[in-house]
């Protein structure tokens, strides 16, 4: 089948990513506030490009008059480390606003450096809270040049300590399991209905607890191992109703769909066959075209197709990431709630 | 009312001093449609007990009734299941149960035999196979005809001899599932035999342990208050499983340990440096070995193993790879015939590697050595020599810059701490397995293996001396420390043992799917791994990875699993 180009966006992705003052998604979210952190013109900081904070508005406002400096808060630490950091005490810790994310009902935070080689593109953190409440998980898996297993250096799980407990005594082997599948392939990896998954080792556990889809996303700067982040999402506090992997195809001059899952919709490799989403197409567009990742609040405004299957499904926020190996754009992941 | 009495059975063999009282004043009351488990240890009785029910044997003293009516001799109403399946060997599956059904049925027209006998031989699942003799069936296969044939003589009671101990995991556990339907269908009382306390308590009301014999008597009843359907993985969180498994295991090692054999504490370990028998490998060799792979002790990249078979190549072990520390203790853990045994004779230099390589201490191995000690499933010792001698044998090899006396030492220490201190100059023809494969442990420490190489060890033992052995391994590793591998099926022994359990996927193409760390402190025993908070979790993680891939053998191997076959339903 021939792809058809998207036609132009009808808004711009600054809007977009201006309109970060999101509204609360009607169902309780895993994830309560996404930002990303971009260094400032001088490269010698880290300030607020934007942020999704459903209703944490006094926490959004402290942290839109914060910068970080390299190593320094969470933000300065993982562009210093080169890989991912869970940090889940945010009031005793090098955390800079535990005031405000201890008001806000937050217990722990994730925050994902996106590198070009050895450069700093942006800080991806996603916080989470209400831990009796929430179900879900956020892990982040390494393995060390030469080894030969991949082990969980920390995660985030709610409520799912089943889950956690086998995760932490689980190691993965290449090709094996959702972390052992993207340090084999190297691109994000999209897996659904995971308690009855096969190639989900920890299937049960994620049955028992209402886990059925994540995705897994390859991470870290270039030369120091491999590092995993896996986001695992109930249907009753979701972490995201969709996952999408993009992928850039150079026969048709943009980005195509390689894999995804949505609750809502049955089949979306169907629902997007043949689309191609141009340099200038939306936020995955701008993704590609930057390099950086992107969030938006409001999805009217992205290609028609996009617009059309997110509003059929009753999306109202995402969030887009690039995927970067030798300096190029290896796919981009966005997830949607 | 009580379908089957025994009052004060006793039964005694031999004469004279020679006489021994195997069974000693067995009282027990079992109601109609009761499934009843007695467990109990490898030479208590058991089989005298179940012979004695069966009218197979008559007791000395007491009796044994079936519905008030005193039992003289075998019947009908009877039927009996063995761990030897006793099938005769020139009759088909049919035939074979033909036989048992031509007998009882006597009056019964041939349309009505025939009927009967194809009834029961399809209840068990095995109407594809009618026409085929014993010798052309599985283990499991030959074990259904026997069930099948105890069956159709539509017996009132059914009385199981330890009818799975023979068979691999997946196999019993499929026929355990499926005597639990049939008894749930027939409604038969059941009395069963086994040294399997999970077993005993997966298809049981009551669980009844024999003392170990002679004059083995039954001891306190443990009542089974899990509903049914039981399913073997969710029982993991039950607290009621888990205290019921607490308590008989309990009482079984309680009782178990007065039969254990006493060992000197006072031996210490003689202070001799075994050598290895090759030379170090020149220098070159040292410094290519060496490199950024050094820290590893043992390091399996990329192995493979292939077969020829007629058809074409066969992959039977694929891309594995392992990396262990000085010192770890690791268990291999997967269905049979995933390849666990050919990596194991790979490390061990018995089977040639395909693919890849596997390095231990800075050399790579590409043949068997001393520095290597390896416990098969089978002792496999010199049956004339006596036990010392057995263990000398590899001592002497390995130690010959030493004394003979400081040899003596090493076999006597050795063989004393794993309690066999006073039997090591009995000859290895005059002892148990259980002793037997106590020698090849010793044989195995005494090496003083770099890598010290276990393959199902406690395989073909009961569960009771499999625990002995277990904490007797533990005993002498402690120790020793060497670095170990140890291929089992046995997933509680999996843990017990292993710093880390290494789960490998079906074969062909078998390789490690994961790896599960074991933070349990060590030393480990067996009591205090059953009250660790943590230990269901390691054994249900154990059992979901094995349950997965039942289920993906059974869905590429035609209906393997029970369980596999519940949970796609």
């Amino acid at each position: 089948m021939t792809a058809q180009p998207f036609s132009a966006p009808a808004g711009d992705v600054a809007g977009a990513v201006a309109g970060r003052f999101a509204a609360a998604p009607t169902k309780q979210p895993f994830i309560r506030a996404t930002e990303i952190w971009v260094p400032t013109a001088d490269r010698k900081q880290l300030e607020l490009g934007a942020g999704l904070y459903g209703p944490l508005r006094a926490f959004e406002a402290v942290s839109q008059q914060t910068q970080f400096g390299y190593d320094e808060g969470l933000p300065g630490k993982a562009w210093a480390a080169g890989h991912p950091i869970v940090l889940k005490d945010l009031t005793n810790s090098y955390f800079k606003r535990g005031e405000a994310a201890s008001a806000a009902g937050l217990t722990c935070a994730v925050a994902l450096p996106i590198f070009a080689g050895q450069f700093l593109i942006a800080v991806l953190v996603l916080f989470c809270g209400d831990d009796r409440e929430h179900v879900g998980a956020i892990e982040l898996w390494h393995t060390p040049p030469g080894s030969v297993e991949m082990g969980l250096v920390d995660g985030y799980y709610g409520t799912a300590d089943a889950l956690e407990w086998n995760s932490r005594h689980i190691k993965f082997m290449h090709g094996i399991g959702l972390p052992g599948r993207v340090w084999a392939t190297a691109m994000p990896v999209i897996m659904e209905d995971l308690g009855r998954s096969r190639q989900f080792l920890r299937w049960a556990d994620a049955e028992r607890v209402g886990i059925n889809h994540g995705i897994g996303i390859p991470c870290g700067r270039e030369g120091e191992g491999t590092w995993v982040l896996t986001l695992l999402s109930a249907l009753g506090t979701p972490i995201a109703r969709r996952f999408e992997s993009w992928i850039p195809d150079a026969d048709h001059g943009g980005l195509i769909l390689h894999a995804g899952y949505c609750e809502h919709a049955a089949d979306l490799a169907s629902v997007y066959r043949g689309v191609v989403v141009p340099p200038d197409g939306g936020l995955l567009g701008h993704v590609w075209r930057t390099g950086a990742p992107a969030l938006a609040s409001e999805l009217t405004s992205e290609p028609a197709m996009i617009a059309a299957s997110t509003a059929e499904a009753g999306l109202t926020t995402m969030v887009a990431m690039p995927v970067i190996a030798n300096a190029a754009i290896k796919a981009v992941v966005a997830w949607y709630l | 009312m009580t379908f089957l009495e025994l009052d004060g059975v006793s039964k005694s063999y031999g004469s004279g001093s020679g006489r021994s009282e195997v069974l000693h004043d067995i009282n027990l009351r079992i109601d109609r449609g009761e499934f009843i488990a007695i467990v109990g240890f490898s030479g208590s009785g058991k089989t005298t007990l179940i012979s004695t029910i069966a009218g197979l044997v008559q007791p000395d003293a007491g009796q044994v009734r079936l519905q008030g009516k005193p039992v003289a001799g075998p019947g009908p109403e009877r039927g009996v299941v063995f761990q030897s399946y006793s099938l005769m060997p020139w009759l088909t599956v049919y035939g074979n149960v033909a036989l048992a059904v031509d007998a009882v049925f006597r009056n019964q027209n041939r349309a009505e035999r025939d009927e009967l006998t194809r009834k029961y031989i399809e209840m068990v699942g095995l109407s594809h196979a009618l026409e085929r003799r014993p010798a052309e069936l599985s283990g499991g296969m030959r074990q259904r005809v026997a069930v099948a044939r105890a069956l159709a003589m539509r017996p009132e009671i059914l009385l199981l001899d330890e009818p799975l101990s023979a068979l691999d995991a997946l196999t019993r556990a499929k026929l355990q599932d499926e005597i639990v339907q049939i008894w749930e269908r027939e409604r038969k009382t059941v009395v069963l035999i086994t040294n399997d306390v999970d077993e005993a308590i997966l298809l049981a009301d009551r669980i009844i342990p024999l003392t170990p014999g002679p004059r083995a008597t039954l001891g306190p009843e443990f009542k089974v208050p899990l509903e049914r359907p039981r399913d073997r993985t969710a029982m993991n969180h039950s607290p009621a499983y888990r205290g019921l498994r607490k308590d008989i295991t309990e009482y079984l090692m309680a009782i178990g340990n007065t039969r254990s054999a006493a060992h000197d504490e006072t031996l210490a370990a003689p202070s001799v440096v075994p050598i290895s028998v090759s030379k170090a490998p020149p220098k070159a060799y040292r410094e290519r070995a060496d490199s950024p792979i050094s820290a590893r002790y043992v390091e399996f990249s990329k192995v493979s193993k292939v077969f020829p078979t007629p058809k074409g190549p066969l992959t039977v072990v694929e891309d594995f790879s392992l990396t262990m520390q000085k010192g770890e203790f690791i268990s291999l853990i997967g269905h049979s015939g995933c390849g666990k045994s050919t990596v194991l004779s790979m490390v061990a230099g018995l089977a040639d590697v395909s693919g890849g390589g596997i390095i231990l201490d800075r050399r790579e191995i590409n043949s068997a050595g001393p520095d290597r000690g390896v416990v098969f499933q089978a002792p496999s010792l010199f049956p004339w020599m006596t036990a010392a001698e057995n263990v000398a044998l590899g001592v002497d090899r390995v130690y010959p810059h030493v004394s003979r006396a400081e040899r003596r030492d090493v076999v006597a220490y050795y063989l004393d701490r794993v309690g066999l201190g006073d039997a090591m100059h009995k000859r290895a023809s005059e002892l148990s397995n259980g002793m037997k494969q106590r020698v090849g442990i010793a044989r195995a420490f005494a090496l003083s293996p770099k890598l010290l190489l276990l393959d199902e060890p406690f395989g073909m033992l009961d569960s009771l001396t499999r625990w002995d052995l277990q904490e007797v391994l533990m005993e002498v590793w402690s120790r020793t420390q060497v670095t170990a591998i140890c291929v089992t099926h046995d997933v509680d022994e999996a843990i017990l043992l292993a710093d880390r359990v290494v789960m490998m996927t079906n074969g062909p193409n078998a390789r490690i799917g994961n790896i599960m760390e074991v933070d349990i402190p060590r030393p480990r025993t067996r009591t205090a791994l059953l009250e660790h908070p943590d230990y269901y979790r390691y054994r249900e993680a154990l059992l979901t990875f094995l349950e997965e891939y039942e289920q993906a053998g059974s869905a590429g191997g035609g209906g393997k699993s029970a369980t596999g076959a519940k949970k796609a339903a």
